[in-house]
């Protein structure tokens, strides 16, 4: 992401979350939000290989970059299925 | 002189078409809490009217009690400006009235409890020509870009009150 899309990342990141942030500035909210969108584009690569090699043939980056986010939202407890009632 | 004491209320703030806080009210445990939540990235303004009753001379003290919404530290930039008319006497377009320069208060978040309520006091010192009696818009924002000073608190800043204060004839 560029700097703008970052910037906005974080924004938004306020708006939806509204938990304790710890004590952190919006600056500090940011460099994690930089920090982690730089190990992604570091890492792309090592997270690619990761993914079952039929998937990973046939899947877009676009739907890799979606799995990737549906998990973590799942992880954050932020996904709720159908199924969960 | 006594002082002339005017409270303003999230309930009776007005809004232009964008960029507003949102007017939120939480079931609190033992009462309600109504408020304007204040964007801790793009800058929002809320606007209320009254009329400056007896206004001696002076600067306008505006007083604003407010709590974060998720945050436990950092600054919040608070901003006042004022649009003065004088009924009968200036001939300004009531719609096309301007503010004045505005002013601000960086406020520090106290700590020890996220949702403690905190106050800071912002004097207004471009004052439009006020005058007794003068009809009276007053702005009210958040600098959440930091335009003025350093706004670095995440999450919200929720304004619970606004207490206006001036020297009385």
């Amino acid at each position: 992401m560029n700097d703008t899309e970052r910037i906005r990342t974080t924004a938004q990141l306020m708006r939806d979350v509204k938990e304790d942030w710890g004590g952190i500035t919006k600056t500090q909210l940011k460099a994690a939000v930089e920090a982690m969108d730089d190990y992604l584009i570091a890492n792309a690569a090592a997270i690619n290989l990761v993914i079952p090699l039929a998937a990973r043939t046939a899947l877009t980056a676009s739907q890799k970059a979606q799995i990737m986010g549906y998990v973590a939202m799942r992880r954050a407890g932020k996904l709720r299925a159908e199924e969960d009632g | 002189m006594a002082n002339v004491n005017i409270q303003l209320t999230p309930e009776g703030a007005q809004y232009l078409g964008s960029a507003f806080p949102q007017f939120v009210k939480t079931n609190g445990t033992n009462n309600p809490v109504a408020g304007l939540a204040y964007d801790a990235s793009t800058d929002e303004a809320a606007f209320w009217r009254f009329i400056a009753k007896n206004y001696a001379s002076g600067n306008v003290s505006v007083e604003i009690q407010w709590y974060a919404d998720t945050a436990s530290s950092g600054n919040v930039v608070w901003e006042a400006q004022l649009a003065a008319i004088t009924p009968d006497a200036d001939s300004q377009d009531v719609e096309t009235d301007g503010l004045a320069t505005l002013n601000y208060v960086q406020d520090t978040h106290l700590g020890t409890t996220g949702q403690r309520l905190h106050k800071c006091t912002i004097t207004i010192s471009n004052l439009d020509s006020l005058a007794d009696g003068d009809n009276v818009v007053l702005r009210i924002a958040r600098d959440a870009n930091g335009t003025n000073a350093t706004d670095d608190m995440t999450g919200d800043a929720i304004l619970v009150s606004v207490h206006v204060s001036y020297l009385s004839l």
